[in-house]
C-alpha cells in the first residue's frame, strides 16, 4: 500500500525503506528471506537467554516487584532518550535527503514528524530486541497480561522520541550550529551512562565493603511523590488497562505536541547547520607556534589531535570515565579495608581495554586521508607504530590516576593491576588492528560503529584479563590459566594473511 | 639521482581492473621543468596513470621511474620527490590548515623554520592565511582544495602529480594557482596535470598527451597536435575532439 505522496505516512515509508536497506547492507549477499531467518534465529537466542533473567523477576511480589519494574522502566526510558538524542543530532548534521525534502513543497512538520516517527520505531526495535523476548517469557510464566510490556514500550519510545527532539532543539538553541553535535553526544552519553551507573550503585548498595554498606544504610529513602510519578507506567506494564491507556496517551500526546511545536524550529536549525558548513568559523586568536620536526612526531601529534577532537570518542571516553567514578568512590571510602584492589582492578581493566579497542579502531581503521598517507615517504610500519604510540599515551594518562590511587593503599596489587591492564589494552588493540573493517562511504554516518564481531572478541579478552588479574591478586595460581587462555584466544585471532596494504 | 634522468618515465605500463584494461602499454616521458597536460575522455585511464605514478596503485606490468628511481622497487625514495593532489581533497577535518601543513611538512622532513615560512607564503598566495586557525570541517570544497594544494607544494616536490587541481576554485584563485604552477615549472619542477578544462591545458602546458582507452593516442605541443589533425589555428577543444573520435573509430 502506497500512502499519498507528501503525506507523513509516505515520508515515514520512505524513511523506513532506507533504514531497511541500510540494515540489509549488514547482511551482504543474503536474500530477504535469509535476513529474516537470521533475525528469527536471533530472536530464539534472545528468548533463550531471557529465561534466567525472567526467573529472577517471577518470584517477586508487591513492593519488590514495583521497585524492579520502576527501575526497569526508568532505565529503559533513559536508554531510549539517549538514542533519540543521537538520532536527532545525526539528523541535524547529516547531508542526506534533508536538503531535498526541505527544498520541496512538503510541510516541515510532516518532515520532522516522519523523522521522529522513524526515530521512535528505531528505538522500539533496538530496545525491543532485549525487552520483548523478556516480555514473552514473563507472559508465558506469569500470564498474558504481561504482554502489556509491548504497548508500554511503544509509549515510552514515543515519549523518548519527543524528549530527544526537545533536548536536541534545546541544545541547538544554547550551543548553536557549531557545538550542538558535541553537546548532544555528551548529553546522550551521560543519559546512557545513568543505566550503568545505576547498576553499579545497586551493586554498591549490597555492601561489597563495610564502608559502602554503612554509607547506603545512612541514605534516606526516596520521597513519596516518586511513587505517584511512576504509578501509571508500572501498573500499565503489569497489565492494568486504564494505566496503560493513560501511559500510551501521554506518550502520544508528548510526541504530537513536540513535533508540532518544535518541528519547524528544528528544521530551521538544520538549515542553519548546513549554511554554517559553507561559511567560515571565526578563527580563534592564537599565536603562531614554530613547526616541529620529524615524521614520527608529526604522525603522533596528528593522531593525538584528531583523537582529542573527535566528539564521538570524547563522549565514549567520557562514558568510560563515568564508569570509573563509582570505582574511584569505592577506593576513596574503602581505602583502609583489605582486598580493595580485588574490587576495583577487574572493572578498571575491562573499562580500559574497551577504550583501547575503540582508540585502535578509530585511529587505525578510520584514517581520513588513506590515499594521501599512501603517497607520503613513510612506511606503513612507521605509520602504525606512531598511531600505537598515540593510543598508548592517552591510555597511559587515563591509567595513571587510578593506579597511583590504588598504589597508595596496596602498592603490589596496583603494580599487578597496571601490568594486566597493559596486557588487556594491547590485546584489544591488536584484535582491532588485525581485523580491519574499513568504513564504507555509504556508512559515513555510522562510521563510528566498530564491527560487532570484533567488539565481541574485545569483550572476551577483557573478561579473561580481568579474571586473570583478580585471581593473581587473590594469590591464586590459576591466574596463569586465565592469562594463557587470553593469549591463546589472541593467537587464534592473529591475522592469517597480510590484512593491510 | 642521475643528472639527465627524466622527471617521470613510464614504460609499457599496464593496469587492469577485473580483467578490463585501464592503462594499456602506456609509454610516457616528462622532462624536468616541463608542464605536461594529460587529457582524455572520462574513463580513459588518466587518474589510474597518475595514481600509479604516486605509488597508490601497483602496475600489473611495465616500469615507472621518477628521476631515475623505480617507484615499485623504492617507493619511499620516489615519494620523497613527488606530491599528489587528487580531485577530491583528502584532508583531516579536525585539523586547521596550519596544523595540516605542519603535518605534511613533518612527513616529508622539511626543516621546521623553512616549512613555517613556506606555509605562510603559500597561505597568503592562496588567501588562506586569515583562516589558518579554522578547522577544515567548515570549509567549502574550493577552500579544501586550496589547503590540499598548499600541502602538495610545501615540500617543494620535484614532480607534481595533479588530478583535476582546479575543480571547485573560483576564477581569481584558479588564476593564482595557475601562476603558482607555472612558476614551479619555470623553477625546474616537473608537473603532470589532468584536466577537463581544455583552456587550462592550452594555456599552461608545454606538451599535451591525449589518452584513450588506456593508450596514449597523441602527444606533443599544441602545434604538433594541430599539425597532426590538419587543424591549424583551431582551439585545443577542436583538436582534442578530432583526435579522440579518431582513436574511438580505430
Amino acid at each position: 500500500m502506497r500512502a499519498r505522496p507528501g503525506s507523513l505516512l509516505w515520508l515515514a515509508q520512505h524513511d523506513l525503506l532506507l533504514r531497511w536497506r541500510r540494515f540489509r547492507g549488514h547482511f551482504a549477499g543474503r536474500s530477504s528471506a535469509g535476513v529474516l531467518g537470521v533475525c528469527l534465529l536471533g530472536a530464539v537466542f534472545m528468548h533463550g537467554i531471557s529465561g534466567p533473567s525472567a526467573d529472577l523477576f517471577t518470584p517477586l511480589e508487591g513492593a519488590a516487584q514495583t521497585r524492579v519494574l520502576a527501575t526497569a522502566i526508568l532505565f529503559t526510558l533513559l536508554w531510549q532518550i539517549s538514542r533519540a538524542i543521537s538520532h536527532f543530532a545525526r539528523l541535524l548534521y547529516s547531508r542526506s535527503d534533508l536538503d531535498l525534502l526541505l527544498s520541496s513543497p512538503i510541510s516541515p512538520r510532516a518532515v520532522v514528524g516522519a523523522h521522529a516517527f522513524a526515530a521512535a520505531l528505531e528505538i522500539i526495535l533496538v530496545v525491543g530486541v532485549f525487552v520483548f523476548p523478556m516480555a514473552n517469557v514473563i507472559a508465558y510464566k506469569m500470564g498474558a497480561h504481561w504482554l502489556a510490556i509491548y504497548p508500554a514500550c511503544i509509549a515510552s519510545a514515543l515519549l523518548a522520541s519527543a524528549c530527544g527532539l526537545a533536548i536536541t532543539a534545546g541544545l541547538f538553541r544554547v550551543f548553536g550550529p557549531y557545538r550542538t553535535r558535541m553537546a548532544a553526544q555528551i548529553t546522550s552519553t551521560i543519559i546512557a551512562s545513568a543505566m550503568i551507573l545505576g547498576g553499579q550503585l545497586a551493586y554498591l548498595a549490597t555492601g561489597p565493603t563495610e564502608a559502602t554498606r554503612a554509607l547506603f544504610q545512612r541514605l534516606p529513602s526516596a520521597p513519596a511523590f516518586t511513587e505517584w510519578l511512576i504509578a501509571a507506567p508500572v501498573r500499565g506494564v503489569a497489565g492494568d488497562v486504564f494505566s496503560l491507556s493513560l501511559w500510551l496517551s501521554f506518550g502520544l500526546l508528548a510526541f504530537a505536541v513536540t513535533v508540532l511545536w518544535l518541528g519547524p524550529g528544528f528544521l530551521e536549525g538544520a538549515i542553519l547547520v548546513k549554511g554554517a558548513g559553507d561559511r567560515q568559523m571565526a578563527a580563534r586568536a592564537r599565536s603562531e607556534k614554530p613547526f616541529k620536526p620529524g615524521a614520527g612526531a608529526a604522525l603522533r601529534r596528528k593522531e593525538v589531535r584528531l583523537l582529542l577532537r573527535d566528539p564521538w570518542l570524547f563522549s565514549r571516553a567520557l562514558l568510560q570515565l563515568f564508569y570509573l567514578a563509582p570505582i574511584c568512590f569505592v577506593i576513596w571510602i574503602s581505602r583502609t579495608e583489605p582486598s580493595l584492589s580485588l574490587l576495583v582492578a577487574p572493572v578498571l581493566i575491562m573499562v580500559l581495554s574497551h577504550l583501547a579497542g575503540i582508540l585502535a579502531w578509530l585511529t587505525i581503521l578510520n584514517e581520513d586521508a588513506v590515499d594521501f598517507m599512501a603517497t607520503a615517504p613513510v612506511t606503513q610500519d612507521a605509520i602504525m607504530r606512531n598511531k600505537l604510540y598515540a593510543i598508548a599515551l592517552l591510555l597511559g594518562l587515563i591509567l595513571l590516576a587510578p593506579t597511583l590511587a590504588l598504589a597508595w593503599a596496596e602498592p603490589f596489587e596496583a603494580l599487578l593491576m597496571a601490568i594486566f591492564a597493559i596486557a588487556a589494552c594491547v590485546s584489544t588493540a591488536l584484535v582491532n588492528i588485525w581485523h580491519p573493517a574499513p568504513a564504507k562511504l555509504e556508512a559515513a554516518t555510522s562510521r563510528h560503529n566498530p564491527p560487532k564481531i570484533v567488539a565481541l572478541k574485545e569483550n572476551m579478552l577483557s573478561v579473561f584479563w580481568a579474571v586473570a588479574c583478580a585471581t593473581a591478586i587473590s594469590q591464586d595460581n590459576t591466574w596463569t590459566w586465565y592469562a594463557l587462555i587470553a593469549i591463546f584466544f589472541l593467537w587464534i585471532n592473529r591475522p592469517r594473511r597480510k590484512a593491510m596494504a | 639521482m642521475p643528472p639527465d634522468a627524466a622527471a617521470l618515465s613510464m614504460r609499457a605500463l599496464c593496469k587492469s581492473f577485473d580483467g578490463k584494461p585501464a592503462v594499456d602499454q602506456l609509454d610516457l616521458t616528462i622532462r624536468p621543468g616541463e608542464f605536461y597536460a594529460l587529457l582524455g575522455p572520462n574513463g580513459a585511464g588518466k587518474t589510474t596513470t597518475i595514481r600509479m605514478a604516486a605509488g597508490l596503485l601497483l602496475p600489473d606490468s611495465g616500469s615507472i621511474d621518477i628521476y631515475g628511481v623505480d617507484v615499485v622497487a623504492d617507493p619511499i625514495a620516489a615519494k620523497r620527490m613527488t606530491a599528489w593532489l587528487p580531485d577530491e581533497p583528502a584532508l583531516y577535518d579536525k585539523l586547521d590548515p596550519l596544523e595540516y601543513l605542519e603535518f605534511v611538512a613533518g612527513l616529508w622532513g622539511v626543516e621546521p623554520a623553512l616549512a613555517m615560512s613556506r606555509a605562510r607564503e603559500l597561505m597568503e598566495v592562496l588567501e588562506l592565511w586569515p583562516h589558518r586557525h579554522t578547522r577544515c570541517e567548515g570549509f567549502s570544497r574550493g577552500m579544501k582544495q586550496k589547503v590540499a594544494l598548499a600541502g602538495a607544494l610545501i615540500h617543494d616536490p620535484m614532480l607534481l602529480l595533479l588530478d583535476e587541481p582546479l575543480t571547485g576554485l573560483d576564477a581569481a584563485i584558479a588564476r593564482q594557482v595557475k601562476d603558482l604552477l607555472t612558476a614551479r615549472a619555470k623553477a625546474g619542477r616537473a608537473i603532470i596535470l589532468t584536466t577537463h578544462i581544455l583552456e587550462v591545458a592550452e594555456r599552461l602546458a608545454d606538451r599535451i598527451g591525449i589518452i584513450h582507452a588506456g593508450r596514449l593516442c597523441a602527444e606533443g605541443t599544441l602545434e604538433d597536435l594541430r599539425a597532426r589533425t590538419g587543424r591549424a589555428g583551431d582551439s585545443l577543444e577542436e583538436v582534442f575532439l578530432d583526435l579522440t573520435s579518431r582513436a574511438k573509430a580505430s
